[in-house]
């Protein structure tokens, strides 16, 4: 397993691509390749901040030299510190920890055709799936909206690379077009579709998916950031094993706290999408705002993910 | 049986026989909750072209339900999935006698059986039961050995 060892790279060059989004390449230190991913990958990044170690996912693609990893940051408003930390302290030579890459938004094998649903930087982990299916000879198509063509991403680059299979909607300026969910109702039998942008635009593409008889197999998403939680409350837990009670604080997870108590939960994506920090309900009610477990796992109360599901009043963990 | 599956754009239906009483229930159920459906019985073989481009021309959201006697499921499911239906888009059912492809795990030669829980590998004499672990790669069951 390479979810705990890290790689060391060098910042090789960073270009800005839009007003708000920089591409960064990175090379390993040694001269050698880094390792290769397979399309809709992602590192997790290590950020030494002041207050401590940041880390931060992001989409990995390579547009540049082989063995090279490249990863498009866009400057959010606010910052929860990630993207800021990449925009304003990290320079071209720099030293940097990351992961291996991990790939938790892969391809389907069976699909006959692949349609990718973009949303501002959410374009990220779908430039490397084209270049896979590209390479595979593999049918697909992507519909991408943005602000405008200058705050457009890879814009000449996706034109370029995939003439006619780029349609683009910009919501300002003149010609304007809304990316709309009613296309999902003319893909053909045995399409796969993927969407990735903020957590609204996912909602309305999944619900339309399921609405127009989209089986589960069939769509696939990837959020940026964990679903948002309005009125998140705080509450008990209790560990079967120690006896132990703690308080989780409206504005923590249990998986932060949990591991500050010691409790080694391995995580991942810390969004709710991968699995790797589901721990065992032993007794209690859970709200669930993951997008990994089945209904019937949610429903049984017997399992949450800890980074971001919370327990209503009090949950004993068997733990 | 057959389940009705709900929330589907339209639903496809074909059979091999006028006769065929498995799908009038679900046919039944579209009607009721008006759901666009089409319903095909296919009596020749040569109407393999008909069936393929029936299939292709499907978007997602379309439902698939094949009822008939063995070899016709087996062909029309073949089709299906070359079209790009899985078994998230489709049920099947068949009338009649099923044979299955048994793998002895001990030869693993091949041995055809119907509806026998536990048999005796033609090829090696290993006394098997029959188990429901499939393999679409062989289209075939897995025999275990028997344990007393």
């Amino acid at each position: 397993m390479h979810q705990k060892s890290t790689l060391e790279v060098r910042v090789k060059s960073i270009i800005k691509e839009t007003a708000t989004i920089k591409r960064f390449t990175l090379q390993a230190l040694n001269g050698l390749k880094l390792p290769p991913f397979s399309g809709g990958s992602h590192i997790s990044t290590h950020l030494p901040k002041a207050s401590g170690t940041l880390e931060r996912s992001y989409s990995v693609f390579n547009l540049s030299e082989p063995g090279s990893i490249e990863i498009a940051v866009r400057l959010a408003e606010p910052s929860t510190g990630g993207s800021e930390y990449w925009h304003h302290h990290v320079s071209e030579g720099d030293v940097l920890k990351v992961s291996y890459p991990k790939n938790h938004f892969p391809l389907s094998f069976q699909a006959k055709h692949h349609v990718f649903y973009a949303a501002g930087i959410g374009i990220t982990p779908f430039l490397s799936m084209m270049a896979e299916l590209s390479e595979k000879n593999q049918s697909f198509e992507l519909h991408y909206a943005a602000k405008s063509k200058e705050q457009c991403a890879f814009f000449d680059f996706l034109n370029q690379t995939y003439p006619g299979l780029c349609h683009f909607y910009f919501s300002e300026g003149e010609n304007r077009q809304r990316l709309s969910a009613k296309l999902l109702m003319d893909h053909r039998i045995g399409t796969h579709v993927y969407f990735c942008g903020p957590d609204k635009m996912i909602q309305e593409f999944s619900s339309a998916a399921i609405r127009y008889g989209y089986p589960a197999f069939n769509f696939h998403f990837e959020r940026f950031a964990s679903p948002v939680k309005k009125d998140a409350l705080p509450f008990g837990i209790t560990l079967k094993q120690s006896g132990k009670h703690l308080e989780v604080p409206a504005e923590r997870s249990l998986l932060d706290v949990l591991r500050e108590i010691g409790i080694d939960v391995s995580y991942s994506c810390r969004v709710g999408g991968c699995g790797t920090c589901e721990v065992k309900v032993a007794e209690g009610e859970i709200d669930h705002y993951d997008s990994f477990l089945t209904d019937e796992q949610r429903c049984s109360n017997r399992t949450m993910l800890s980074c971001v599901s919370r327990g209503k009043g009090n949950v004993l963990l068997d733990l | 049986m057959f389940s009705y599956v709900e929330g589907k754009r339209k639903l496809l239906f074909c059979t091999d026989s006028e006769v065929d009483r498995n799908l009038y229930i679900l046919v039944r159920q579209a009607l009721d909750e008006n759901v666009t459906f089409e319903f095909h019985i296919l009596e020749e073989e040569s109407e393999e072209s008909f069936v393929n481009q029936w299939f292709h021309k499907q978007k997602m959201g379309a439902y698939l339900y094949i009822s008939g006697k063995e070899d016709f499921v087996k062909r029309i499911k073949d089709v299906a999935m070359m079209a790009g239906f899985t078994e998230h888009d489709m049920q099947s059912l068949i009338n009649g006698p099923v044979k299955k492809k048994l793998i002895c795990c001990t030869c693993h030669g091949v041995n055809e059986v119907s509806d026998q829980t536990h048999v005796v590998c033609v090829h090696c004499g290993q006394e098997l039961e029959v188990s429901d672990h499939y393999s679409r790669r062989l289209d075939a069951y897995l025999g275990y050995v028997t344990i007393k």
